[in-house]
């Protein structure tokens, strides 16, 4: 049952697609900013405005504020709890799908 | 097994998610693709110019250095930066995103090794070694670009550092080598610009 028990692992801050869009994107590009999350997902602002909220009360990003362009720009970044997690997801996915390919050719030798 | 199969949607589903959103950060374009062709024909332009200066006035090559090229990396860098701002507003993009910070790390590195191969050179009294030095050395700026968007530069990268060897083999000298590498680099930067363009093109389709 290791996946029933990984599921449990990751919350439900984590298992909703647009909130893993937004982890995905901040573990790839480090800094991003809400324009840039708007661009990349669609959606309206308050959608996305949303979903960062959840993210920020969970402790897995972090909002910054910074000038770019003479202009006062919120970014977001991950956490380091945000950064482990999703590492950890990826982990989790690439062994579920290992073992589930070991148990598929042990069920064939068995056959 | 029957009890996984709606995790294991759920799963598949993240994979597709994840993989959609690393691939639309990776394939973003640094610069807007007017910057090739403003660099291409900045590059022609400043070879010939370079030609014809020491040909009639008989320059040392920092008289050439501070005459010819330092307006033209002081006119490209002017571009790449216009470029550049305009296209990480575009993107909603910002200096500090990861691919940025590291290309531009890497550029600068690469300047760094550029510049000081050039000062060896210079003190070394290999002169004439420099226009294919340039050559090389533009390969490993292409092959920093070729990581971030540009991939077709990695072609580019590997001809111009064959044709460094083959020059160099060969020993050539002759006046002509400045403007003539630097026709070949300006004519793939134009090319870059090009199919850069048929490329976000095809991807907005």
């Amino acid at each position: 049952m290791r996946e029933n028990k990984f599921y449990t692992q990751f919350d439900s801050v984590f298992f909703e697609k647009t909130r893993l869009s937004m982890l995905t994107i901040l573990y790839n590009e480090g800094s991003v900013s809400f324009n840039r999350f708007k661009k990349l997902l669609g959606g309206t602002d308050g959608a996305i405005y949303s979903h960062i909220r959840k993210l920020i009360n969970a402790g897995y990003i972090v909002q910054k504020k910074g000038i770019f362009q003479e202009k006062i720009q919120t970014n977001y970044s991950l956490t380091e709890k945000g950064r482990m997690i999703f590492r950890e997801y990826l982990k989790f996915l690439s062994d579920m799908f290992e073992d589930g390919v070991m148990e598929q050719k042990a069920d064939r030798k068995d056959r | 097994m029957n009890h996984r199969e709606l995790p294991e949607d759920k799963y598949l589903e993240d994979i597709r998610t994840i993989k959609e959103f690393l691939l639309k950060t990776e394939s973003q374009p640094i610069y807007e693709n007017w910057a090739f062709y403003v660099w291409g024909v900045l590059v022609i332009v400043a070879g010939m110019v370079h030609y014809y200066v020491e040909k009639r006035y008989n320059l040392r090559i920092g008289e050439l250095f501070l005459r010819v090229w330092l307006p033209f990396i002081l006119l490209s860098g002017f571009a790449e930066i216009i470029s550049l701002v305009r296209n990480l507003e575009k993107n909603s993009m910002t200096i500090f995103s990861r691919s940025i910070l590291k290309f531009y790390m890497s550029l600068i590195g690469e300047t760094f090794v550029f510049g000081f191969v050039v000062l060896v050179i210079i003190r070394l009294n290999g002169v004439r070694y420099l226009p294919l030095t340039f050559l090389v050395m533009t390969a490993g700026w292409y092959f920093v670009f070729a990581m971030y968007f540009y991939t077709q530069l990695f072609y580019h990268a590997f001809g111009f550092i064959v044709l460094g060897f083959i020059l160099f083999l060969l020993n050539v000298d002759h006046r002509l080598l400045v403007p003539l590498i630097a026709s070949i680099i300006g004519i793939s930067s134009l090319v870059v610009g090009f199919t850069s363009t048929l490329k976000k093109r095809k991807e907005e389709r």
